[in-house]
């Protein structure tokens, strides 16, 4: 990766994340629905971005599956090319 | 710019109210009960290709943009309509301008977001500074800094709301990149005062 594209997530917290620990009510139940359907223990930082709506968070979840993380009208590997370069392109280091 | 939905022609084909069977008349359906409206606007029409993911599409608008949340319904409008014209949406600019409108805003500040032109939108300085970020996160969002977000509670929004402006910031870049790479054509919603039934 460049080291301009690098240097982005460098720049310090910008808004508050409700990290793991710190979860209650609805946002812990959503983060324990993820922990529970991944067999993953921590949640990744992109669906912490989502903590301040649970709800929402857990229809991203489910469209994310439905039209990303799965074979559709295209493939899941051309799906994942396009994930990357964009990401490359929009300067996402994540 | 056609004037006229039913004469112009999209980019990318997309399947007509008349055309559709199965699961994407299914999905349209679900739109028309869940709307009480009839004719499927065309940046659902989009989404044919992928009725699971119409449906899933018009679920999250509902939970995120088209209700009250941490922001006011009429605040996202706001953050949607000047998006919009950041990205270069006539569609979706003159759609949410439109629910602008719906929510309180005069016709003054309707035109004024129409052209991008906050300074004679009759905004509060709390709202002038979310408008401010609508544009830095639209631009560049990998440019913004900690002091950015700052600014934004300075002004009095609080972290759930800038996190919540955010995701439709996003939801925007998401809808005004399928609008206009589908070509998708405006239905002057503003111009008419309605919307189509």
């Amino acid at each position: 990766m460049p080291a301009y594209i690098q240097a982005v997530s460098q720049l310090g917290e910008k808004i508050k994340l409700i990290q793991d620990a710190d979860a209650t009510g609805e946002t812990a139940l959503a983060y324990d629905e993820w922990r529970a359907k991944s067999g993953r223990m921590q949640m990744p930082g992109i669906l912490k971005c989502f903590g301040a709506r649970p709800d929402f968070l857990r229809q991203v979840l489910a469209f994310s599956d439905t039209i990303h993380f799965s074979e559709g009208h295209l493939s899941r590997r051309h799906k994942e090319m396009i994930a990357t370069y964009v990401s490359f392109l929009n300067r996402c280091p994540y | 710019m056609p004037t006229n939905e039913e004469q112009a022609v999209t980019k990318i084909k997309v399947v007509e109210d008349a055309d559709a069977t199965g699961e994407v008349a299914e999905a349209y359906d679900y739109w028309r009960a869940s709307s009480g409206r009839k004719k499927v606007p065309g940046i659902l029409k989009s989404l044919s290709a992928r009725p699971d993911f119409l449906k899933q599409a018009v679920d999250f608008s509902n939970t995120i943009q088209f209700s009250d949340g941490h922001l006011s319904r009429r605040h996202k409008e706001m953050i949607g309509s000047y998006a919009s014209y950041l990205n270069s949406c006539p569609y979706c600019l003159d759609s949410h301008a439109f629910f602008l409108k719906t929510q309180g805003a005069t016709d003054e500040a309707v035109a004024a977001f129409m052209n991008g032109d906050l300074e004679r939108a009759n905004l509060t300085s709390a709202e002038l500074a979310l408008m401010k970020y609508v544009e830095l996160v639209s631009k560049a969002a990998y440019r913004t800094t900690p002091d950015d977000v700052q600014k934004l509670r300075d002004a009095g929004w609080k972290e759930e709301q800038i996190a919540e402006a955010v995701y439709i910031i996003a939801l925007f870049a998401m809808f005004n990149r399928i609008a206009n790479a589908f070509g998708v054509p405006v239905q002057n919603y503003v111009a008419m005062g309605r919307m189509t039934p």
